[in-house]
C-alpha cells in the first residue's frame, strides 16, 4: 500500500490549505492545570450513563507506532485495573450487566458505560483505577496485539466495503496522521510493549485532554454539576477528582498537517478475490463540525445522499430507478455507523474530513455505468445546486431529524461530550436552529466552494480489475444492460440519461491497480 | 435489511425489575388497574394493550423519552414461513416492496410526507418476523399513523416496482458475498435442516433472488396471506398519551381490513435429526482464519416454559466473559479470536448456535472438542463456582434488561418481540418470570437433553484451502420444499 500511495502522490498532487484543528498547538498552562472538564445532563430514572473522552485517537499515534492509540485504549479496558486482574474486571462488569465500550476515532478515544445508579460506587471506582492505575497485563497485551494484526491482515479485507472505504481514506490522507486505519499498520502493531502503552498514557491521557460526561439523576439540570441532595453525587465527584489527578503536563498537539489535495481524477483499483464491484470516491475538504459551512453542507448532502436513507439523489437514481445495488450515499465526514442504527457513532468526529460517495456493491457488468452515473450526478449537484422545493423539504426534514440522532440519554451524552472535547458546538442543541436559518443561496454557494468533481480520487474494489480498467477508459461506452426489468422506452428522460451516463468521459489523470494482499502494511 | 439474532436473550427477574423501575404491578390487558394478585410486570404503569375489531393487537407504552415516539409494526412472518419452492427470501423481498407506496400516498408522496415529519424509518426481516419501525418527533404522531397504516391495507404492487426492487435485493445479497461469516451462517442452517424453511437464510438462495423480478403475482399472494391485521402487533412507545393516541390508532390502523387468506402450504415439520452432521466450507476468497459453527436442535420457544428459560441461559454460560470456555480459548490460550453463542428463541423448532473464529492455523476439530467438553462440564459440574456463574448470569440479565430499555425504539422492540409467539403481550412477563425461576438443575437437565446427544448436533467448519479435510462434504444448497400451490 505504502509504495503505491507514494507513486500516486508523485503523479500530480497539489497541497492545499492549512489543516484545521480545534486545539492546535500547545495547551495553555492554566488549562493544563485546571480540573478535568465535566459535561453533565440531568436524566430521571434508575440508570446513570458515564462517558470519558480523551483527545488521544489514532491521529495522535506516534509516527512509526501507528495503532498505539487503539491498543492503549483497549488495554485500559482489558488489561486489569488497580489490584483487579483482567478476569476480575470482566466479572465485575458482568455482574453489573454492563460493559465499558471503547470507541477509537481519529481524534478521540471514548469509554462509555451505563449502570443502574445503585451500582455507581462500583463503576466509578473501577474507572478511576482504569485511568490512574491501569493493570497493563502482559497476556492481554499479547492477545490485543495479535487481534490488531489480524484486523489489518484479514479483518478489513473480509469486507469489500470496509476495504474500499479504508483505502480511500488512507489515500486521501497519505502522509497525514489520518492516513492509516485506527487499528494501525501491519508489522508495527506486533512490536508494541507495555512501556509503549505506559508512555502513551503519560503523554496523552492528561487533565487537559480528558472530558468526563455524566447523564443521570445526580446531575443538576440548571448547572450541569452534581446535586448535593443525591447520594450518588459523591461517587461522581470522586471519579472527577481521580481523573483530575492525571498529569498536568502540557501536551504539544501534533503540528497541524497540510492535507494533500487532489488534482484531476485518479483511479485506484484494488484487485481482490470477490464476485462484485464496490466503489468509493471523493476528495479532502476543509470541513468539520465547527466550520461555518457545516450546516449548509449537511443539508446539501442530505439531499445528495444521506446515509442509509432512500430519499437522496444518488439512491433514487441508482437504486430506486435502476435497481443497481442496495444503496448509494454521500458524506461530508468519515461516517462510522453506530451498530445496527443508521446514526453516526459519536466520538468519531474529525477536524479534517473527506467528501465522498459510497456506491454499495454492484454486479461487475453494471459497475462502470454506475461509476459514470454517480459522477454525473455529483457534477450536476455542484453545477446546479439544490432546487427550491428540494431545499425547503430537506431543511424541514433535517431540522427535526437532528433530535433523532440522540434518541437515548447515552447517545445524547455522547454528542455533548464529543463537542466539548473537540471545541465544537453541540449539534443536538445548535443544529436545528442553524439549519432553519439557511437559505438556498447559502447552500448552493457552499456546495460550489467545497466540492470539486473535476478533482476526485476513486477507489474500486473488484475481482475483475483489468476488465474494469478497460471499461472505464474515456473512449469506451458502457451502456446499462437492464437485468431484471425492461429498459426505459426510447425518448424518456431515463433513457436519455442512461445514454448520457454510458458515454460520460472520466478524464483520468492516473490509473493504478494494486493487489489487496499489499494493503495496510 | 436483514437481522441476525443477538448474542443472548435479554431477560431478568421480574420482582427486582418492578422495584427498580418504580413500575406498578398491572394486570395485562386492563391498563392502569393495579391488581395485587397479578404477577409483576415489566410494562410501565400506564401501558395499554388492546385488540382492535380487525384483530390487530395494539400496545401503547408511554415512557419517559421527551419529544420522541417510536411506531413499530411487527408482522408474524419471516423466512421460517417460506415453504414454497422458488420463493426463498420472499419475506425479506416483500419487506422491500412495502416501501412502494399506496394509491393515496404513492411512493414519492409518501417519502416526501415522511421527510416533512422528520421521520427515521426502516425495516428488517428475520427468520421469524418482519418489522417496520419509525421514530419521529412525538408531535407528528397523528399524521405518521395515517401514512403508515395506509400501506398495510392498500400497498401498491406493480410489475415495474417489483422488478426494480429485485435488483436492490440482489445488491443486498452481493454486499455480503465476500464475508466468511455469512457463508458460515448459511452453512450451519443448511446443514441442520432438510425440509423446514430454516434450511435457507432470510436473504434466500441466489437462484430465487435472481428470479424475483418475475414474482409480481407471488408478491400479491404473499401480501394477502400474511399481511393481515390479525397477524400483526402495532407498538407505539415514547412520549405519547393513551387518550390521544388510541383514537388515532383506531381511525388509521383500525381501517386495515382483514383479508381472505389464500392457502399457503403447511410448513413442513423437520424430522428428528438422526445423527451428527458435519460439513465444511473451503474459503477461497482471500486470507481467512478457520471458523467453526456448532448448532444443536432445540424446540420452538414457548414463553414461560421452564426448558425454554433454562436454554436461554446456556449461551451466556458457554461464551460470556466469565465462561470457562471463553477464558480458556480466547483469553489464556489464544486459540480463538472470539466466540459467540445465541438462541434458541425461534418460533419454530430451531437451533442453539455457537460460532467462533479461531486464530491462524488452529485445528477446528480440537476446538470443537473443547466446546463439547465445556458442554459436558455444564451438564456435570456441580461445583459452587459453576452454581455461582448461574447466579451471576441471572443477576446480569436483570440489570441488562433495565439498561437496554433506554429509548422509545428499545421499548417498542422488547414488546414487539414478545408478541411473536402467539401468546400476546403476556409473553414478555412470562419469559421474565420463568428466567427468574431457573435453577442450576434446570440448566443441567436441558443441556443433557438437547446438547449432549450427538444426534441433534450439526458442525460446519470454514477453512482456508490448505487446512481443508477432503473427506468432508460442503453444506447442501437447494432446499427440498413443497411445490407451489396454484401455479405461482
Amino acid at each position: 500500500m505504502k509504495s503505491s500511495v507514494k507513486a500516486i502522490s508523485l503523479s500530480g498532487l497539489l497541497v492545499l490549505g492549512a489543516c484545521y484543528a480545534a486545539r492546535p498547538g500547545p495547551v495553555p498552562v492554566e488549562e493544563a492545570r485546571a480540573p478535568v472538564r465535566i459535561v453533565g445532563q440531568a436524566v430521571q430514572g434508575p440508570v446513570t450513563w458515564v462517558t470519558v473522552a480523551v483527545r488521544a485517537g489514532s491521529a495522535h499515534d506516534p509516527v512509526g507506532q501507528e495503532g498505539l492509540s487503539a491498543l492503549t485504549a483497549r488495554m485500559l479496558r482489558e488489561g486489569g485495573a488497580g489490584d483487579r486482574t483482567p478476569e476480575a474486571v470482566d466479572e465485575l462488569l458482568y455482574r453489573l450487566g454492563t460493559d465499558i465500550e471503547v470507541v477509537v476515532g481519529k481524534e478521540l478515544v471514548t469509554f462509555r458505560t451505563a449502570v443502574l445508579t445503585e451500582d455507581l460506587p462500583v463503576i466509578t471506582s473501577l474507572l478511576s483505577d482504569m485511568f490512574l492505575s491501569p493493570g497493563l497485563d502482559d497476556s492481554a497485551l499479547g492477545r490485543l496485539r495479535e487481534e490488531a494484526q489480524d484486523t489489518l491482515d484479514k479483518g478489513i479485507l473480509q469486507d469489500d466495503e470496509a476495504t474500499g472505504m479504508e483505502v480511500l481514506d488512507d489515500l486521501l490522507y497519505a502522509g497525514h496522521p489520518y492516513g492509516h486505519p485506527v487499528a494501525g499498520r501491519g508489522g508495527v502493531v506486533s512490536t508494541f510493549t507495555a512501556d509503549d502503552v505506559r508512555r502513551f498514557l503519560e503523554t496523552r491521557y492528561l487533565r487537559s485532554t480528558v472530558v468526563l460526561g455524566v447523564a443521570g439523576a445526580a446531575v443538576d439540570a440548571e448547572t450541569g454539576g452534581w446535586r448535593p441532595d443525591v447520594e450518588s453525587s459523591a461517587d461522581l465527584a470522586s471519579l472527577h477528582a481521580a481523573l483530575s489527578g492525571l498529569p498536568d503536563t502540557i501536551y504539544d498537539a501534533p503540528t497541524p498537517k497540510r492535507v494533500p489535495a487532489v488534482d484531476g481524477r485518479s483511479l485506484l483499483v484494488v484487485d481482490k478475490p470477490t464476485q462484485v464491484t464496490g466503489i468509493h470516491f471523493g476528495h479532502p475538504t476543509e470541513l468539520h463540525r465547527g466550520h461555518p459551512d457545516w450546516p449548509a453542507m449537511l443539508l446539501a448532502f442530505t439531499a445528495l445522499g444521506e446515509h442509509r436513507q432512500s430519499h437522496g439523489r444518488l439512491y433514487g437514481e441508482l437504486r430506486g430507478e435502476r435497481g443497481l445495488n442496495y444503496g448509494d450515499y454521500a458524506y461530508i465526514e468519515r461516517y462510522e455507523q453506530a451498530g445496527w442504527s443508521s446514526i453516526q457513532q459519536t466520538g468519531t468526529g474529525r477536524v479534517q474530513n473527506p467528501f465522498y460517495v459510497w456506491l454499495r456493491p454492484l454486479s461487475n457488468e453494471a459497475a462502470p455505468f454506475a461509476l459514470r452515473g454517480a459522477t454525473r450526478l455529483v457534477e450536476d449537484f455542484v453545477e446546479n445546486g439544490l432546487e427550491t422545493d428540494e431545499f425547503e423539504l430537506k431543511r424541514t426534514y433535517l431540522s427535526g431529524r437532528v433530535s433523532l440522532w440522540a434518541d437515548d440519554p447515552g447517545r445524547r451524552l455522547g454528542w455533548a461530550v464529543e463537542a466539548e472535547a473537540m471545541g465544537w458546538p453541540d449539534p443536538i442543541s445548535t443544529l436545528p436552529a442553524a439549519v432553519e436559518a439557511l437559505t438556498l443561496e447559502q447552500v448552493n454557494t457552499a456546495i460550489q466552494a467545497h466540492i470539486h468533481p473535476e478533482s476526485m480520487r476513486y477507489v474500486v474494489v473488484t475481482g475483475e480489475a483489468e476488465a474494469f480498467v478497460e471499461l472505464v477508459a474515456d473512449d469506451v461506452t458502457t451502456p446499462l444492460v437492464y437485468a431484471g426489468s425492461p429498459p426505459p422506452d426510447a425518448g424518456t428522460e431515463q433513457a436519455e440519461e442512461d445514454a448520457l451516463w454510458a458515454a460520460t468521459p472520466l478524464g483520468w489523470s492516473d490509473i493504478r491497480v494494486i493487489q489487496s494482499d499489499d494493503l495496510f502494511r | 435489511m436483514i437481522s441476525l439474532p443477538g448474542p443472548c436473550r435479554v431477560a431478568s427477574t421480574a420482582r427486582g425489575l418492578a422495584a427498580l423501575c418504580g413500575l406498578a404491578v398491572v394486570a395485562l390487558g386492563t391498563p392502569a388497574q393495579a391488581d395485587d394478585d397479578a404477577p409483576p410486570s415489566l410494562l410501565p404503569r400506564k401501558a395499554l394493550v388492546q385488540e382492535l375489531d380487525n384483530g390487530l393487537q395494539v400496545v401503547i407504552l408511554p415512557v419517559d423519552t421527551p419529544g420522541l415516539v417510536s411506531v413499530q409494526t411487527w408482522m408474524r412472518v419471516g423466512s421460517g414461513e417460506e415453504a414454497v419452492a422458488g420463493l426463498t427470501g420472499f419475506a425479506h423481498f416483500f419487506e422491500h416492496l412495502m416501501f412502494h407506496g399506496t394509491e393515496r400516498f404513492p411512493r414519492e408522496v409518501r417519502e416526501q410526507e415522511l421527510l416533512r415529519l422528520s421521520v427515521d424509518e426502516n425495516a428488517w426481516t428475520s427468520q421469524d418476523a418482519t418489522v417496520y419501525h419509525l421514530t419521529a418527533p412525538a408531535k407528528n404522531l397523528s399524521r405518521l399513523l395515517e401514512i403508515e397504516a395506509d400501506r398495510f391495507d392498500g400497498l401498491t404492487l406493480e410489475d415495474a416496482g417489483v422488478r426494480k426492487e429485485a435488483g436492490a435485493v440482489y445488491g443486498e445479497f452481493r454486499k455480503g458475498q465476500a464475508r466468511p461469516g455469512r457463508a458460515l451462517w448459511t452453512g450451519i442452517w443448511a446443514t441442520a435442516f432438510d425440509v423446514h424453511p430454516y434450511h435457507h437464510t432470510t436473504l434466500g438462495i441466489e437462484a430465487d433472488i435472481a428470479a424475483m423480478p418475475d414474482q409480481l403475482e407471488a408478491a400479491r399472494t404473499f401480501f394477502r396471506t400474511w399481511y393481515r391485521p390479525d397477524n400483526a402487533t402495532l407498538v407505539v412507545a415514547g412520549d405519547v398519551k393513551i387518550a390521544e393516541a388510541l383514537p388515532e390508532i383506531k381511525r388509521t390502523f383500525g381501517a386495515w381490513s382483514a383479508k381472505e387468506a389464500p392457502a399457503w402450504p403447511d410448513i413442513p415439520v423437520e424430522p428428528a435429526q438422526d445423527g451428527l452432521r458435519r460439513t465444511q466450507i473451503v474459503w477461497e476468497q482471500g486470507e481467512v482464519n478457520p471458523q467453526l459453527a456448532i448448532g444443536w436442535r432445540t424446540p420452538a420457544h414457548v414463553p414461560g416454559d421452564a426448558d425454554a428459560a433454562a436454554l436461554a441461559l446456556v449461551p451466556a454460560l458457554l461464551t460470556s466473559d466469565i465462561a470457562p470456555l471463553q477464558r480458556k480459548l480466547v483469553d489464556d490460550e489464544r486459540r480463538a479470536r472470539w466466540m459467540w453463542c445465541g438462541g434458541p428463541d425461534q418460533r419454530h423448532p430451531g437451533l442453539l448456535l455457537l460460532m467462533t473464529e479461531l486464530t491462524e492455523g488452529q485445528d477446528v476439530r480440537a476446538v470443537e472438542d473443547e466446546v463439547l467438553a465445556a458442554v459436558k462440564a455444564l451438564a456435570e459440574d456441580d461445583s459452587p463456582e459453576a452454581r455461582a456463574r448461574l447466579e451471576m448470569t441471572r443477576d446480569r440479565l436483570r440489570r441488562e434488561t433495565l439498561l437496554a430499555l433506554d429509548s422509545p425504539a428499545a421499548w417498542g422492540s422488547a414488546v414487539g418481540h414478545a408478541t411473536l409467539y402467539g401468546q400476546g403481550i403476556g409473553a414478555l412477563d412470562d419469559d421474565v418470570n420463568a428466567l427468574a425461576a431457573v435453577s442450576y438443575e434446570d440448566v443441567q437437565r436441558v443441556v443433557k437433553r438437547y446438547l449432549l446427544p450427538d444426534a441433534g448436533r450439526s458442525v460446519v467448519s470454514l477453512v482456508p484451502p490448505d487446512l481443508a479435510d477432503d473427506s468432508l462434504p460442503a453444506p447442501p444448497t437447494g432446499p427440498e420444499q413443497t411445490p407451489p400451490a396454484g401455479g405461482e
